[in-house]
């Protein structure tokens, strides 16, 4: 009993203190939001704002439109998201459970794609992009994101092959063809790999800065990593009051996200305990 | 029941992600206009005083334009810009930093604006200070016309701080030993406040007094072949500045500059709250905050030099340039003309808040702007004086990146007073030998 609470508590322990270190720099961050200029960068630092103020969020949305590209943001992840869920997975359930030919070296070949960077595809993207008039358009964020990925398409074709064939050929033998057997028996199964896929997804739209960075040019169309990066880089100084505002509300939303999505978390991790 | 609210909730899901694809799709692609100029900047040029005056002249003068001004992070511009070109979507006109303009240059961005600036009665060549318009002029062909005249080195004061401790104020003739000794008298250790403070990053506060010391990084700024920056005259003026910060204490020192988040930031903000009765700064500082400096009533001389006959002082700068790229280089040329000339400066100046704007590279703007009323400080003719002493950085494609790889690794430990002078420079001179015969 002695070394179980003993080992409870030193477990315990490192936990809070690496839990802890993990959030020194959010809490920083809110801190400083909070903070006047001069009491930013005060030495010894003081943890918390001597004077709080708002100053720095009403800033916030006078230097840039700050709630347009909230919104575009939002609007552009979500739909990246649900298109990558829905046409990930299709592309997960051909790869899964369709027998062709060639079935596994085309699998390779897409995900040979992964090994791509960002930069090579940049310029043959915008090309594609201008050429359907998607220069500084939402369309121009989405459509080069939102048809699936290979990431996402491995991962969830990872997750269905634990799905055991024999609920597909009984579906089969009540006369489903795939388009049933993919909707009603198969998503509903894989929705734990469902939300971490959307879940990666989402963190990793909402935080793209490259892409945005090259397609968008009116502070109207920018997102917010595009926005903030503003903020961050003016040759004539950085107001980091206003900055670490902008950040603590860009990452609000991704807190939200996690916090929905982890019970969904833990069921993949009981599902593939279970199996 | 089950099956029909499941099969209602995967139709909801597909109506849903369907119509958000097709809002997006509808919302429409801004036409062409006929007549637009886009423009590129690293800074929101269009939220700089003067701008709605300026838009109202040239649509008066020109028509009806549509104009763009498309703002991308410093960092960011240049891939960009090359982007953007390469897919051929680049702007009209772009404005250029004098330290990448060299890589601009190489890629042959930019349009030849010589012709156009033969042609153009009341805006030539010869109106803009030689030393500036240099910097953007290649083989006799200019690619870039200079938007503002701000050497680093101007020296802001707090007079009431002076009168306070009964020091002499400062003069145009001071030399270092003069700052040095004021800086002395006016830090309180106490008080923690400091006689100096410079305004800049690391490395120009450095080559403040690497210049007008008296010596240079390189043996040619204009077609650097060979590195001079571990010179005799380059290790006694990097000893002056790091005496000043570790001996003497009147100036802030490297690792508090650097705790505070920096001394181009936090000078200003040491300056403008008493704890640093004199500034070394550009014009812009004042410019961006005009009520702070009118309300310490602010002064300025030309900043000290070691040696009064071997004034130089370092500058950088803006140019706006016109892209090769370009469907619009004549209306592109009209815009800049009235940008950066007279009209362009008239209509900043009615706009701005005290008087403040940055200086022109224009000399009929110059000279205009020199008539007008400001009260933010009380003169800017240490500013045009200084403007005869100027030094760029040396005109190499890569002098950021050689910057970061010669420079900045040993130049912290060396103001820190952790390294020595000598040894520093001779290893930073080693490399950018080394880069420069690459």
């Amino acid at each position: 009993m002695h070394r179980l609470t003993l080992r409870a508590v030193l477990v315990h322990t490192a936990l809070i203190i690496g839990s802890a270190s993990a959030l020194m720099p959010l809490f920083w961050m809110i801190s400083i939001s909070f903070k006047l200029p001069q009491d930013i960068f005060t030495m010894p630092p003081s943890w918390l704002p001597e004077t709080v103020t708002f100053e720095n969020y009403q800033k916030l949305f006078s230097s840039i439109p700050f709630a347009r590209q909230f919104l575009n943001t939002l609007g552009v992840t979500t739909v990246i998201v649900a298109g990558q869920l829905l046409f990930s997975s299709m592309g997960a359930y051909a790869f899964a459970r369709m027998r062709f030919p060639g079935r596994e070296h085309l699998f390779m070949v897409f995900l040979a794609t992964m090994m791509v960077p960002q930069v090579v595809t940049l310029i043959p993207t915008f090309i594609i992009i201008r050429t359907f008039g998607w220069v500084n358009h939402y369309m121009g964020l989405i459509a080069p994101y939102a048809l699936g990925s290979a990431v996402a398409t491995f991962m969830l074709r990872q997750f269905m092959l634990t799905i055991p064939v024999e609920l597909e050929e009984a579906a089969r033998m009540d006369g489903a063809g795939h388009l049933t057997i993919f909707f009603r028996i198969i998503l509903p199964l894989v929705r734990p790999a469902l939300a971490v896929v959307g879940v990666f997804a989402f963190v990793f739209f909402w935080n793209d800065f490259l892409w945005p960075q090259v397609v968008i040019n009116s502070e109207q169309m920018k997102t917010l990593t595009v926005g903030i990066a503003g903020l961050a880089s003016s040759v004539y100084g950085t107001d980091w009051g206003v900055l670490m505002a902008g950040a603590t509300l860009t990452v609000l939303p991704l807190i939200v996200v996690f916090l929905v999505a982890q019970r969904y978390f833990i069921e993949g991790i009981q599902i593939t305990g279970l199996k | 029941m089950k099956s029909v609210v499941s099969k209602l909730g995967l139709a909801r899901a597909a109506c849903t992600i369907s119509a958000m694809a097709i809002a997006t799709l509808v919302v429409p692609v801004p036409a062409q206009s006929a007549e637009k100029l886009v423009i590129a900047s690293f800074y929101p040029v269009d939220k700089v005083s003067g701008w709605d005056g300026l838009m109202k002249a040239v649509k008066a003068k020109y028509g009806d334009i549509d104009i763009e001004i498309q703002v991308t992070p410093f960092d960011q511009y240049l891939p960009k810009l090359l982007s953007q070109i390469a897919g051929g979507d680049a702007p009209d006109i772009a404005a250029v930093e004098n330290t990448p303009f060299p890589q601009f240059a190489a890629r042959k961005l930019l349009e030849d604006l010589t012709p156009y600036l033969e042609k153009t009665k009341d805006f030539n060549a010869n109106e803009f200070f030689p030393s500036l318009l240099d910097r953007y002029t290649i083989d006799g062909k200019v690619y870039g016309i200079p938007y503002d005249a701000q050497p680093f080195g101007l020296l802001f004061y707090n007079p009431k701080a002076f009168t306070d401790a009964g020091v002499k104020a400062p003069t145009n003739d001071w030399t270092w030993e003069d700052m040095r000794k004021a800086a002395a008298a006016l830090t309180n250790a106490d008080k923690q406040t400091y006689g100096l403070c410079l305004s800049n990053n690391d490395i120009n506060n450095w080559q403040y007094f690497l210049y007008s010391g008296g010596a240079g990084y390189v043996n040619d700024p204009k077609a650097p072949t060979k590195s001079e920056i571990n010179s005799a005259a380059a290790m006694e003026s990097s000893q002056f500045y790091v005496d000043l910060m570790n001996k003497d204490k009147s100036v802030p020192s490297f690792n508090t500059m650097t705790a505070l988040g920096g001394a181009d930031q936090n000078c200003p903000n040491l300056f403008l709250h008493g704890k640093a009765a004199m500034m070394l700064a550009g014009a812009w500082k004042s410019v961006e905050n005009p009520q702070a400096f009118a309300d310490l009533g602010v002064k300025v001389v030309m900043g000290p030099v070691k040696d009064l006959s071997k004034r130089v002082y370092p500058t950088g700068g803006t140019a706006y340039a016109i892209l090769r790229s370009s469907n619009n280089k004549e209306l592109a040329w009209k815009f800049i003309t009235e940008f950066l000339g007279k009209a362009g400066y008239e209509a900043a100046y009615s706009e701005a808040k005290l008087g403040a704007i940055y200086p022109p590279a224009y000399k009929p703007s110059f000279d205009w702007y020199a008539k007008q009323k400001i009260t933010f400080v009380d003169t800017l003719q240490p500013n045009a004086d200084m403007l005869n002493y100027v030094r760029f950085a040396p005109y190499t494609q890569n002098w950021a990146e050689l910057q970061s790889k010669c420079i900045t690794p040993n130049l912290a430990s060396m103001l820190q007073g952790e390294a020595d002078v000598k040894p520093t420079l001779d290893a930073m001179s080693q490399c950018i030998d080394g880069s420069l015969a690459n």
